[in-house]
């Protein structure tokens, strides 16, 4: 508690608070934006963050991520094109109040709903980490190597349709976190004679590649669809319109709180994201309400359900990182090498070593929530305009950022072949839907996988019986049978289903 | 789509295969004694798409495969051969020319691929971005791109 008070102490200043502005503005215009998700948001705009004290760069990295969860409901809201999948549910009921003349009214709920649930959220994190950290300390090699197991098959099974395609994503993520030379016997790996890659993979321009890249060369092929969307948008709006009435607020307020705990939920285990925060809430929503056809029609609720819930996840998302340096998000992924980067090595080890710089962190997030809530009302209007911009105003923008953004990194153009090299994977395994969440999350946990995975067999002489004495590493080994089990079960239960719709 | 997961399972199969064949024995030498092999892991993470992959043919085959996979449009396949000669191009010109060079191309390039064909706007969307840049690394922080 003392270091959070310290570190309120130290980032309310003009600068550290003019870097968060900057990112949670940068976040609500991205988020705005539709395609262009968090993920994309924050890798771009790491290496940006080189020249800026450690504090400032990590609270504007937090702060772009928080805002482009709030700033996605925009275009949810007012062109029916989600700005990102978890905010599909927020269209379902923010279209219908657009173009019932209500975008305003829809507009502001989204944003307080985002606000609260971030808010409550980040209370939760502060709650959690530190305790679910002193714990992760008393596990071991042959355990962590266990649980880390355990998380990617977890993601690998829940990040798109395919369970099977999340896993060869989640095994190639690993296979390519091998590349460079070995820490044990300095043997070079996959190098192909390049010095460049005797250190390995940066993770920064393979992000770039995979999120943004090729999610700009993808929407470079839907240009028309993306334009046409935007276009048939009303305007007319009463007064009454433009505002959340003391009743709606009434109706909202429970919804609200009831989405913010399932987002949190959902963001603290490993995998299961932002989207199926939304829609859980959103369902959840649905099922308590006293008139659940209404749903879909322009329910306020439904708004404020998808998107307390959608922004929940961000910010408990962080636990599982912060507690046990494991990323259950990308944008966790992403927000590893930052930290590192800044000095700041996720994990329960953060919270003895540099427990100021994690309170510092911890009064930034706070603080980013309640500017996003000063930067939404103010210029909601004003980032609404952002989603009639042409796109093909947009992607080179945006495709000039990511050369800048990845050459910076090493002040080489190697990190731009690297950037297009995993462009074109990201886009192959767009159009084949491989999960390339999956695959970035293998890539960041690949590291640590390896080593415990190498410490485990030196420690167990290589014999299975050995496992025996590590009962929590065989608890987890179960876990990850079943788990793969009992998504396969539901997998092929969903095709059914779906098989027997159609017909 | 159950054909493209078919071809996708299977040229990840032997894609995997290659690699565990050809490409690791080439590009990782064989361990010193005492010490865990360094081809362990990517071996067995090969070993493991292998088996992945070989399954999703197989369910593919069967007709259990979900029905995911987008096919590539004319549209997608024209911007995708656009940008990548704006990317070549304008690598071409960073290495033979200059960095300048390099971000004209790559900012008028793909807003002409794209179809913008205002030259204020062109001017503008080249300009401005390229002018924030200068001014940032090249004035404010000293660092220029080379």
């Amino acid at each position: 508690m003392d270091y959070l008070v310290a570190g309120f102490g130290n980032i309310l200043n003009f600068h550290t608070l003019l870097w968060i502005v900057i990112g949670v503005t940068l976040g609500y215009v991205v988020g705005a934006m539709p395609g262009l998700g968090k993920g994309t948001a924050v890798a771009v705009s790491i290496p940006l963050t080189f020249y800026l004290e450690p504090v400032s760069a990590i609270a504007m990295l937090i702060g772009i991520a928080k805002g482009s969860g709030a700033g996605s409901a925009v275009s949810a809201i007012l062109i029916n094109t989600p700005g990102e999948p978890s905010s599909a549910p927020t269209a379902q009921d923010g279209y219908p109040l657009a173009r019932q003349g209500k975008a305003q009214k829809a507009l502001k709920m989204g944003l307080y709903a985002s606000v609260i649930g971030d808010f409550v959220s980040t209370l939760i994190l502060i709650g959690l980490a530190a305790p679910l950290a002193s714990y992760a300390l008393l596990i071991g090699p042959v355990e962590l190597c266990a649980i880390l197991l355990f998380s990617l098959t977890f993601i690998g099974g829940l990040s798109g349709n395919s369970m099977i395609k999340g896993m060869v994503a989640g095994a190639f993520g690993v296979f390519f976190a091998t590349v460079g030379i070995e820490a044990e016997t300095f043997v070079p790996r996959f190098t192909f004679g390049l010095l460049e890659l005797d250190e390995g993979i940066s993770l920064v321009p393979m992000a770039i590649g995979m999120l943004a890249v090729a999610e700009m060369v993808n929407q470079a092929g839907n240009l028309a669809h993306l334009d046409s969307q935007a276009a048939v948008m009303l305007n007319g709006t009463t007064a009454d319109d433009r505002r959340v009435t003391g009743a709606e607020w009434r109706r909202c307020l429970p919804v609200i709180a009831q989405g913010s705990l399932i987002g949190s939920i959902v963001g603290i285990l490993p995998g299961l994201g932002a989207s199926v925060g939304s829609f859980l809430s959103y369902g959840a929503a649905v099922r308590t309400s006293k008139t659940p056809k209404l749903f879909g029609t322009g329910m306020i609720e439904g708004v404020a359900a998808a998107e307390s819930a959608d922004n929940a996840v961000v910010p408990a998302s962080l636990i599982p990182l912060f507690a046990l340096g494991i990323p259950g998000s990308v944008i966790a992924a992403i927000l590893i090498s930052a930290l590192i980067m800044h000095g700041l090595t996720p994990g329960p080890l953060m919270f003895k070593q540099q427990p100021q710089m994690v309170g510092d962190l911890y009064a930034a997030l706070l603080c980013a929530s309640l500017v996003m809530l000063v930067v939404g009302t103010l210029g909601q209007r004003i980032f609404a305009k952002v989603i009639y911009l042409p796109n093909r105003l947009i992607i080179p923008v945006v495709l000039f950022l990511c050369c800048l953004g990845a050459y910076m990194e090493t002040s080489s153009v190697f990190s731009i072949y690297v950037m297009l090299f995993f462009a074109a994977v990201g886009y192959l395994m767009r159009k084949l839907d491989y999960s390339f969440i999956t695959f970035l999350i293998g890539f960041v946990i690949g590291p640590k996988l390896e080593l415990t995975f190498r410490q485990s067999i030196q420690i167990l002489d290589a014999k299975v019986s050995n496992l025996g004495h590590h009962p929590i590493s065989i608890v987890f080994i179960l876990l990850t049978g079943i788990t793969v089990v009992l998504i396969a079960r539901s997998h092929r239960a969903s095709r059914l289903l779906e098989a027997s719709e159609t017909n | 789509m159950k054909r493209v997961d078919i071809w996708s399972g299977a040229a990840v199969c032997v894609l995997a295969l290659f690699i565990m064949f050809v490409v690791i024995p080439w590009q990782i030498d064989d361990v010193k004694e005492g010490y865990v092999a360094p081809r362990l892991v990517p071996q067995i993470s090969m070993a493991f798409i292998v088996l992945l992959s070989a399954l999703q043919v197989f369910t593919a085959a069967r007709g259990e495969m979900q029905e995911s996979a987008t096919l590539v449009t004319r549209a997608e396949l024209a911007a995708l051969l656009k940008l990548s000669a704006i990317f070549a191009l304008s690598l071409i010109l960073y290495l033979y020319l200059s960095p300048l060079a390099a971000a004209v191309s790559l900012l008028a390039g793909s807003l002409l691929a794209l179809g913008e064909r205002r030259p204020v706007l062109i001017a503008g969307i080249t300009g401005v971005p390229i002018f924030i840049v200068w001014l940032v690394f090249y004035r404010l922080l000293g660092t220029a791109i080379v």
